[in-house]
């Protein structure tokens, strides 16, 4: 009797057990088949797909949005070229001025003064003793 | 197995209001969690001290009244985000080294940009590194540093310390770093040259979007993400495993870009070839001979990684050249390890009961 009410107490951390037990069988039995050189063909197939229809989407849309005489993804790729080129040489103007101001030689400092506690702290005995 | 009767009822009894309870609180907080917007994460204060493209490197600000002298450098994966190692107060690795009093710096590769495809592993190694390091030792005043490298961040760490043997370098850490890729099991299967077309993926696409980056992690456990929604709905009443499942989740899903010719490359020469293993990988004409690591060296590696599995990890220790070297297995998988409440009960005491010894 106290069993049959424990077990009816326990379903749920069996059913716990259950659940990481199958997930460690599925994830096992699957790996098994995509650990087959089939599946490694198969899988190739499908990237190689996935990655001419990214292309020719990309192109497809390219030649609407030329078209509509709208911006392409290449035209607003070559704008974030140029702003990056800008964002770097803004750095180095930056770190420059930096270095001018007497603020060390770091690009993109922070200007807050930043606590520098003293370099001595040892190494505990209790640590040591970990190895 | 013995119990009173009136005792077995008042469990049970309780057990079934626990039950009820939950239930309740599962729909409850199911509705919250449906709605609410995600977790911030990376929080722990600090400075940015350089910047250049996408990179930046971090300067934490220091937790405790006095630190060890060498500085610590954590270097990032290029195929993940840095904030794994700063999740949130409580269960963040960098706060944890920081308290302990280390002076932490972090190399955030950031999110590759278009143009960034044609980044390869010498402009990490070669250049990017060398700028960080030596902005470090500007910034610290120090003369040397320690490493700690995470995943393919370790590999970087390991290709850096072993072209420049006169570096400054004090400690060097892998966490979960891939040498042998004949270990690398089922990604090295279906990254098989015979069908894995690698110039096509990368001409066609520059970089390699995020979502087959996650793909190719998910099939390394196909039901796993299952398994981990069965688990919220049973957890959901409870609230610290509510927050710490989707500060993982939105991680694992926060995925970014592999840089595309740098990933043409470790295809090619590290996964078909495995030279980094057999020695005869190069750089830029410099071969990186892992022999010539000569600091003291700590390898960790995780019992149930599936993303860099112990056969493609152990053989790291035995690649260096250093005497004082040391290599740990730890219960936990590739993220677990170094992130969460197990990371902080086993990996981040053993790192600092080594570190520290080799900090002053």
């Amino acid at each position: 009797m106290t069993d049959q009410k424990n077990s009816a107490g326990e379903a749920l951390a069996s059913w716990r057990d259950w659940v990481a037990q199958s997930e460690t069988q599925v994830n096992k039995l699957l790996n098994d088949v995509m650990g087959t050189e089939g599946y490694t063909r198969v899988l190739g197939g499908l990237t190689k797909v996935f990655v001419s229809m990214q292309k020719n989407t990309g192109e497809a849309l390219e030649r609407y949005f030329t078209a509509l005489s709208l911006p392409t993804r290449s035209d607003l790729l070559d704008v974030g070229q140029r702003l990056s080129m800008i964002e770097s040489r803004l750095t180095a103007i930056e770190a420059i001025l930096g270095r001018l101001a007497g603020g060390g030689a770091s690009g993109g400092k922070s200007a807050t003064p930043v606590p520098r506690p003293p370099r001595t702290k040892k190494p505990s005995a209790a640590k040591g003793g970990r190895r | 197995m013995s119990a009173t009767p009136g005792a077995t009822d008042t469990s049970i009894g309780a057990r079934v209001r626990a039950e009820v309870e939950r239930t309740i609180q599962r729909n409850i907080k199911g509705l919250d969690y449906l709605f609410s917007g995600d977790p911030a994460m990376g929080l722990t204060p600090k400075d940015t001290i350089y910047k250049k493209g996408t990179l930046q490197l971090y300067h934490y600000r220091p937790l405790s009244k006095e630190v060890y002298r060498v500085p610590v450098l954590l270097v990032m994966s290029l195929v993940s985000k840095y904030y794994i190692l700063d999740l949130t107060p409580g269960q963040s690795f960098i706060e944890f080294l920081l308290k302990q009093g280390y002076d932490v710096y972090l190399i955030d590769w950031g999110v590759p940009r278009p143009e960034d495809s044609r980044l390869r592993l010498e402009d990490y190694i070669l250049d990017f590194m060398p700028d960080c390091i030596a902005r470090i030792l500007a910034d610290s005043g120090e003369p040397d540093i320690s490493m700690i490298g995470y995943c393919m961040g370790g590999m970087l760490a390991i290709m850096y310390s072993a072209l420049y043997p006169n570096l400054p370098l004090k400690n060097l850490v892998c966490l979960t770093t891939p040498v042998n890729f004949d270990g690398m099991g089922l990604t090295r299967q279906w990254t098989d040259k015979r069908y894995f077309d690698v110039d096509r993926i990368v001409d066609s696409l520059g970089n390699v979007p995020p979502e087959l980056m996650a793909a190719s992690f998910d099939m390394l456990r196909p039901v796993a993400r299952i398994a981990q929604q069965i688990r919220l709905w049973d957890n959901m009443w409870n609230d610290d495993f509510v927050k710490s499942y989707r500060m993982f989740d939105r991680w694992a899903n926060d995925q970014i870009p592999f840089p595309g010719e740098c990933f043409r490359q470790t295809t090619k020469e590290l996964m078909w070839e495995n030279k980094l293993h057999k020695n005869e990988f190069e750089l830029d004409g410099r071969r990186v001979d892992i022999g010539k690591i000569r600091v003291p060296f700590l390898s960790v590696m995780a019992e149930h990684d599936h993303i860099v599995p112990y056969e493609s990890a152990k053989d790291l220790i035995k690649q260096v050249g250093s005497s004082d070297k040391r290599d740990i297995v730890l219960k936990g998988g590739h993220v677990s390890m170094v992130a969460g409440p197990n990371a902080s009960r086993r990996l981040w005491p053993e790192l600092d009961g080594w570190l520290s010894e080799r900090s002053t």
